[in-house]
């Protein structure tokens, strides 16, 4: 089996593939982890998610995160240090309510908390600040770790990693797959999967598939190491906005930015994200880094002080329903999709791998869930 | 640790000032880096690090690797391998504080 | 601010650029984030063996004076945050300067070697020892060692002793993983074969020029004595090497293990000397991050350094209008970088349309960056013509696949 792209997406596909003894190959076009996995921010917001099937989900994939550091015998930095989405304004205050009531609903520990409370448990949060939504369950993880832990476990069961190489075209006969064209050879495989994330349809349209991923892309400004002043993840309700959000619906920021705020273990803040959709262009220009910095400045003004040591780009895989696709495709026998997770990727990758075994194995466990992943609903809209 | 005189550049010509470091007072030649003028005095350690509070001297001497960041008058962020010393400066070592 | 050419950096290729250019009537600016203009020049101090001393802060000092009188605007202490389409340059006080064309002349930096306590004050890169000694007339510290042997090391050495610096020996980086070379006997005899013709010392000149020839390379690192050879006074160790530096706070002592002829430690034999600053001599690479910024393709050439931006022989990246010229364009020596910013100039200034008609000063521009390049007197990198051969095919491949596509 071959699994293209090792992103975190990709590298659990290929892990929970090697664990269940089956013989693989992840092919990646850089490095582990080089592309929208080294270029998003940490966060594994619970909350942010819609009721149903996205929390779900990203419900059940936190429980894979809770051992998964035992399980891959590496550090991934994932701790569980709660989540905040803080409401700039008193307008927003009415919909938030709304927004913890239904999480609550959902089985979810999300409280509202007022300004005080807000401040008390971040101070350097600005004082026009109306108030948050708090879960302690959200947490957060190192991408390019996760991705790089995944990608040495499934070595230790077998996989095969093969960076630097890159995927050129699918070979097909009679309607089923029977291998990939790399760089770097022929590599003979009844099994693809396609783990590409924003590079999905470029590499399901090499088996005439059409699949509508669109990259979506986001800038992250990192600061300078600086004492802790950011506790557990921020979002901005702005976030759930622009997130949600296909095109202007009214109270949308320039270039789709919703502000993130978070701090890694070095002490770097990590300032995303604008969501813009420029096809695969990655030249940013500056006046979309001075707006993501001005809405950082206005939410903590401390920031004032702190410098920007650089940027990061990359693209997320946008499906415009908020859900990944996890299907088989009908027309080409041995072609699985498991792409398209945009914002959610790091939240989704560990029960991302477990899907991709269930849809192999014809499993009845995600059957519910693997229905309405699938590769069709695009084209039922 | 001043080389006052050179086989090749001669002689060094003297333009001193004073700064503050930390407190307390220090005589610089004008013109030089910050870091220059510590070391001259004999002051190694520039500023101590924001996780483990470690300390740090002046490593690059060209201002990429950020080591040597000092506050200057109350601005954080010099880099005292390629900022100027200059009369009555004030300057902190940082331990990653911003506020 | 609108200018025809914007140079970034005022080192050596990058001064002689913007003087070059403003000479041919181009209305030129320069970045620099030093306060004070000259670069690497600042620190240098080397004799040549027909012109006498290379004083670099005086050519820097005459650079100054022509840019200026020129009418070249020479920005310092600003830093560029963003180099975006096409060109703005964003400086970091909040203004932008608009240019049709870039000069995009970084220099290097300094590869860290991560010894066992290099983090703590006292340990510095070479280049850092080189521009307090030579430029502040600070010593580095009263009791210096240096841990990599190269041209660089050995020269900065020789103008340490030169400032009244206890230099109390140079020795090879403990082998690890990653890296080898540096810290295996043999290998660095040979790399001392680039400065065989000035090596100050007999047997070290005996070996540099017997370096090629693999049985002497093997006795010259087996029969180096174990107390070293003295260059300018200074122990040279290839038979020893710094396995951790120690200090509570600051540099305080350093441990000194044996190594064999093919640097590995042997095991047990360490002793401890104090010292109180300790310089770290990796090697360079390019400074090339505002050409990736601008989106230029890059190529990695070990011979040049490193990752380098891919250019023409006109020094033009594949980015219309940026142009590259010294150390980012690989690791060479401070005459060979001003031959080169004269090229890039020149080449700027015939893009501008300020070149005469039928004006050969572009082919002898390129002419002089070879004779600068036959003529170095420290080789920094080693095979560096066939690493320029190198980018030379890749610069010809990739203009025929472009060419193609169009």
């Amino acid at each position: 089996m071959v699994v293209i792209g090792g992103g975190v997406i990709g590298t659990s596909v290929a892990y929970q593939l090697a664990k269940t003894k089956r013989k693989v190959m992840l092919i990646e076009k850089g490095e582990i982890g080089g592309q929208t996995s080294g270029s998003c921010d940490k966060a594994i917001f619970l909350q942010s998610k819609q009721p149903g099937l996205p929390i779900q989900m990203a419900k059940a994939s936190m429980r894979l995160y809770e051992n998964l550091e035992d399980e891959l015998g590496m550090s991934i930095e994932f701790k569980k240090n709660g989540g905040m989405i803080v409401i700039e304004s008193d307008t927003h205050m009415d919909a938030m309510a709304k927004f913890v009531k239904e999480r609550k609903k959902a089985g979810m520990d999300v409280k509202l908390l007022d300004r005080n409370e807000t401040l008390a448990w971040q101070p350097g949060l600005s004082s026009h600040i109306a108030g948050a939504a708090f879960s302690k369950e959200d947490a957060e993880v190192n991408p390019l770790r996760l991705s790089q832990a995944f990608a040495q476990a499934a070595k230790r069961y077998g996989a095969v990693v093969r960076t630097h190489t890159e995927v050129t075209d699918i070979i097909c006969a009679d309607g089923k797959v029977t291998g990939v064209q790399t760089t770097d050879g022929k590599i003979a495989a009844e099994t693809v999967v396609n783990a590409a994330g924003p590079f999905a349809s470029q590499i399901a349209e090499m088996t005439g598939i059409g699949l509508t991923i669109m990259p979506r892309r986001g800038a992250i400004l990192i600061t300078e190491k600086i004492e802790p002043f950011i506790h557990g993840n921020i979002l901005c309700s702005q976030y759930i906005a622009a997130k949600h959000a296909a095109s202007g619906d009214g109270d949308i920021p320039p270039y789709g930015i919703g502000l993130s705020l978070g701090q890694t273990e070095r002490g770097n803040l990590l300032i995303g994200a604008s969501r813009e959709f420029k096809g695969y262009d990655k030249a940013v220009g500056p006046d979309v880094l001075s707006a993501i910095a001005s809405h950082a400045t206005r939410i903590a003004p401390a920031l004032n002080n702190v410098n920007i040591i650089r940027t990061m780009v990359g693209f997320r895989p946008f499906t415009g329903d908020g859900l990944p696709i996890i299907d088989k495709a009908k027309a080409v026998e041995g072609f699985i999709t498991a792409a398209g997770h945009e914002g959610d990727g790091i939240a989704l990758a560990p029960i991302t791998g477990h899907l991709v075994i269930s849809l192999l194995e014809d499993e009845e466990h995600y059957k519910d869930w693997l229905k309405r992943l699938r590769l069709e609903r695009m084209h039922e809209v | 640790m001043r080389i006052t005189e050179h086989p090749v550049l001669g002689k060094l010509e003297k333009k001193p000032v004073t700064f503050s470091f930390n407190g307390k007072k220090y005589e610089a030649q004008a013109g030089e880096s910050i870091a220059a003028a510590l070391l001259a005095n004999d002051i190694r350690i520039l500023r101590y690090t924001e996780k483990h509070g470690t300390p740090r001297g002046i490593y690059c001497g060209i201002g990429h690797c950020y080591e040597c960041r000092v506050m200057v008058n109350g601005e954080r962020n010099f880099r005292a391998c390629i900022t100027p010393v200059k009369q009555d400066m004030q300057i902190l070592s940082q331990h990653g504080e911003i506020l | 601010m609108t200018y025809d050419l914007v140079v970034i950096g005022a080192g050596p290729a990058g001064m002689s650029a913007a003087i070059k250019a403003a000479k041919a009537g181009a209305h030129v600016a320069i970045i620099d984030e030093n306060p004070v203009s000259g670069g690497k020049l600042l620190g240098q101090l080397y004799h040549e063996p027909d012109s006498g001393w290379w004083v670099g802060r005086n050519i820097a000092r005459e650079m100054i004076a022509k840019a200026s009188s020129l009418g070249v605007a020479i920005f310092r202490k600003m830093e560029i945050w963003g180099i975006f389409p096409k060109w703005n340059i964003m400086l970091n006080n909040g203004e932008r300067l608009t240019t049709e064309h870039v000069l995009i002349a970084t220099g290097a930096a300094e590869k860290a070697i991560p010894v066992e306590g290099w983090t703590k004050p006292g340990v510095m890169a070479i280049g850092a020892a080189q521009t307090l000694t030579n430029f502040h007339r600070v010593k580095p510290g009263k009791k210096v060692v240096i841990i990599g042997v190269d041209p660089l090391s050995l020269s900065v050495a020789q103008e340490l002793k030169m400032a009244g610096v206890e230099v109390a020996g140079i020795y090879p980086p403990p082998a690890t993983e990653v890296s080898s070379d540096k810290s295996n006997p043999k290998q660095i005899i040979q790399g001392l074969s680039a400065m065989a013709h000035l090596a100050p010392n007999a047997l070290l000149k005996a070996a540099g020029k017997a370096a090629n020839h693999p049985t002497i390379k093997n006795i010259a690192a087996k029969c180096y004595p174990s107390f070293g050879v003295k260059v300018w006074g200074i122990p040279l160790h290839l038979r020893k090497t710094i396995t951790a530096i120690e200090g509570e706070k600051q540099v305080e002592q350093v441990r000194i293990t044996a190594i064999d002829g093919n640097g590995n430690q042997k095991n047990g034999r360490t002793k401890t000397m104090g010292v109180d600053c300790v310089c770290i001599s990796g090697g360079l690479y390019p400074l090339s991050e505002l050409a990736e910024a601008a989106g230029c393709d890059f190529v990695y050439i070990e011979e040049l350094g490193g990752h380098v931006p891919l250019h023409s022989p006109e020094l033009e990246t594949t980015k219309d209008g940026i142009y590259v010229a010294g150390n980012i364009t690989g690791i060479e020596g401070a005459k060979v970088a001003m031959a080169q910013g004269e090229l890039a100039g020149t080449a700027i200034s015939s893009r501008l349309g300020l070149l005469q008609k039928g004006s050969d000063a572009i082919s002898e521009a390129q002419v002089k960056v070879q004779d600068a390049r036959a003529n170095a007197v420290i080789t920094f990198q080693q095979h560096i013509e066939s690493g320029r051969e190198k980018l030379a095919q890749c610069w010809h491949t990739n203009v025929q696949t472009s060419s193609g596509k169009g």
